[in-house]
């Protein structure tokens, strides 16, 4: 039964992640005491949620083969925008708290429809490389968060409706409501994707985009709606966090696209395309943010964190174009 | 199919000038509208700024021409400055030792990046994106390294040496582009990333060595985005944890500005230095009006996408 267990996992797509998880938990476990700590496992929760909504996102796109590098500054600007609204009090006492909150994360969705449409647009009929198009909106939405937060409002938005603060608080059986969304969003995403027409046609698309087109699908239809979920997804995390934090800064979501792509290319995804699930999103943060929290609790200095994500980031992709090349030629196709 | 690369005269295509045009139209634009733009100082200023920036573009540029892409220039740049004043502070090493030794390292660097991208076939703009986040880190471990101080003299004078009354900076760029103007439109070694960036697949079939001459220009990349940044730091005589940080960003503007594609097979020496003054212009002008720096990188942003898409749209239209 064991053994049949393991050898169906070994022949997942995910199964990196999870074995990375599972030693990565280990050594945590055993080498720190702090670790297994009910704060500490909090503090997890609260970095895991986010991440992996936003890794969600960006796993369907690599399904499709592209990837969106304007979500850490969509999930940063969403926050503040979510923040602004939340923070004017003559807002809040003129309209009352339910609708403020209301308007606060609608305005914190909006800004990720916005750029997540824009991003879909200029790939999709532009024709515009996603690297280039998400580089160039994650400078743009970046500099405009920026401006925001420069001058009057200092470095944080915060004094927010207590409801609003709950809402970011409060446990249910152990775990906060943000993690709760995060379940939810993951089980029904990977139903979606595994089960349904739409769900298999991004797969479909990602192996094959000219052989798709030819078969009738839509493909940038797809693509532009599949931008869009990323960026709403963005959104979701970054107002999750700022209920979270009760306060919205300037540093929200800040070079996080680099922590999901690895996420995802770890937890089985490729750039290439046509690979990718919900479990491997699982893994593949639980890994990177264990991975974070072990810097934090071993306190080594966060210089270093740069040097490894960036480190890693090259042996993953070099590893997901080994493995492609080892697969292609043993198909003789190269 | 046609063969229809743009270096020679025979091809001469409007398009590939559109970056004079602008370089023109702003030029003219800040003159009439601001009494503080058309002074010797400010136009010294920012040929002067354009000049060291400009040695990083270098090999970006022929990165651009075979079609890859080198995100971790800013990072390199930011990286070799920092190393040089670490060696001279903490090591005690002459100037000149210290400048071949980061060179030397940086352009190895450069060497692994091209390997890994050509050997494992990699998407050159991930691994970059990799390398940047790498250097930024290192350079920040090497920074807090050592005492926040400003570096010897003679690391200090390296950009202000003069020659004829100019920034020696300034005459190298304009030898640099003369001499590359002339090895890509006359040295077959040369003429071939040309080749090779518009058509990978069919320059293998002709012979040509693509691996060997991607690998050399990763190598290239990286020597020059270094030997810039030893100038940059030499300028600004400390070393500083933002020297370029975004760098690639404004190159990769300044070369699809100046009419490089993503798809490799164009782009120029003297377009990308075009390029690189007209995002130097925009950027003095902005500062002229006092839109403040964020709103500045949001401009650039929009002009990236927007030269991107004319590019991709022209491409379609040429079939």
């Amino acid at each position: 039964m064991l053994k049949g267990t393991f050898d169906y996992l070994k022949k997942q797509e995910y199964f990196f992640g999870l074995l990375m998880t599972v030693l990565f938990f280990i050594i945590l476990a055993i080498f720190n005491p702090y670790f297994l700590s009910v704060d500490n496992f909090d503090s997890l929760q609260t970095t895991i949620a986010p991440n992996a909504i936003v890794a969600i996102g960006m796993m369907l796109l690599m399904v499709l083969g592209m990837f969106d590098l304007s979500v850490g500054s969509v999930m940063g600007m969403s926050g503040i925008a979510t923040g602004y609204v939340l923070s004017r009090t003559a807002l809040v006492a003129s309209w009352g708290n339910t609708w403020v909150i209301v308007a606060a994360i609608a305005a914190g969705l909006a800004v990720g429809l916005i750029v997540g449409f824009i991003n879909g647009i200029l790939v999709a009929w532009g024709k515009i490389v996603p690297l280039i198009t998400t580089v160039g909106t994650l400078y743009i939405v970046r500099g405009l968060a920026e401006m925001i937060m420069t001058g009057k409002e200092a470095y944080s938005l915060n004094g927010f409706p207590q409801a609003f603060v709950d809402f970011g608080n409060t446990k249910i059986l152990g775990l906060y409501v943000m993690t709760w969304i995060c379940i939810i969003l993951l089980i029904v995403t990977g139903l979606i994707l595994k089960n349904t027409h739409t769900g298999r046609s991004l797969y479909y698309i990602g192996g094959n985009q000219r052989s798709a087109v030819s078969l009738g699908f839509h493909v940038n239809k797809v693509t532009i709606l599949t931008f869009i979920l990323s960026g709403l997804l963005s959104s979701v995390a970054g107002i999750l966090s700022v209920a979270r934090y009760q306060s919205a800064s300037r540093y929200l979501g800040k070079d996080l696209q680099l922590d999901i792509l690895i996420a995802c290319i770890i937890g089985g995804g490729s750039l290439l395309g046509g690979r990718g699930s919900m479990w491997g999103v699982l893994f593949g943060t639980a890994f990177v943010t264990l991975l974070q929290n072990g810097f934090n609790l071993f306190e080594i200095n966060p210089l270093y964190k740069s040097v490894i994500i960036g480190g890693m980031l090259v042996l993953v992709v070099a590893a997901d174009g080994y493995l492609y090349l080892k697969k292609m030629r043993e198909l003789g196709k190269a | 199919m046609e063969n229809k690369l743009n270096y020679t005269r025979r091809n001469f295509r409007p398009g590939d000038y559109t970056v004079f045009l602008l370089i023109t139209l702003v030029f003219v634009l800040l003159t009439l509208t601001s009494n503080t733009f058309l002074t010797y100082n400010n136009l010294y200023s920012i040929l002067y700024g354009v000049s060291i920036q400009f040695f990083a573009v270098i090999g970006f540029t022929l990165l651009l021409v075979l079609g890859e892409l080198d995100m971790g220039v800013g990072s390199m740049y930011g990286l070799s400055g920092t190393l040089v004043g670490v060696l001279m502070v903490r090591g005690k090493w002459d100037f000149t030792t210290a400048v071949i030794f980061v060179l030397i390292v940086c352009t190895l660097f450069g060497v692994g990046v091209g390997f890994l991208v050509t050997k494992l076939r990699l998407d050159s703009m991930m691994v970059t994106l990799g390398t940047l986040s790498l250097l930024k880190g290192l350079t920040a471990i090497i920074f807090n390294m050592m005492p926040a101080n400003i570096y010897g003299e003679t690391y200090r004078n390296f950009s202000k040496i003069r020659i004829g009354g100019i920034n020696w900076t300034m005459l190298a760029m304009v030898v640099v582009i003369i001499v590359f103007e002339i090895l890509l439109r006359k040295v077959p070694g040369f003429r071939q990333i040309y080749y090779i960036g518009y058509n990978k697949k069919t320059a293998r079939l002709f012979g040509m060595k693509t691996d060997r001459v991607r690998i050399l220009c990763f190598a290239a990349s990286a020597l020059t985005a270094a030997f810039g940044g030893i100038v940059a730091t030499s300028r600004i005589t400390h070393s500083d944890i933002l020297t370029g940080s975004g760098l690639e960003f404004s190159l990769l503007t300044a070369c699809v500005v100046g009419g490089a594609s993503l798809l490799g097979g164009r782009g120029g020496m003297l377009k990308s230095a075009a390029g690189m003054l007209f995002i130097a212009l925009m950027t003095n002008g902005m500062a002229i009006y006092r839109i403040e720096p964020n709103m500045q990188q949001v401009v650039i942003g929009i002009i990236l996408i927007v030269a991107v898409f004319i590019d991709v749209w022209m491409n379609r239209k040429r079939g």
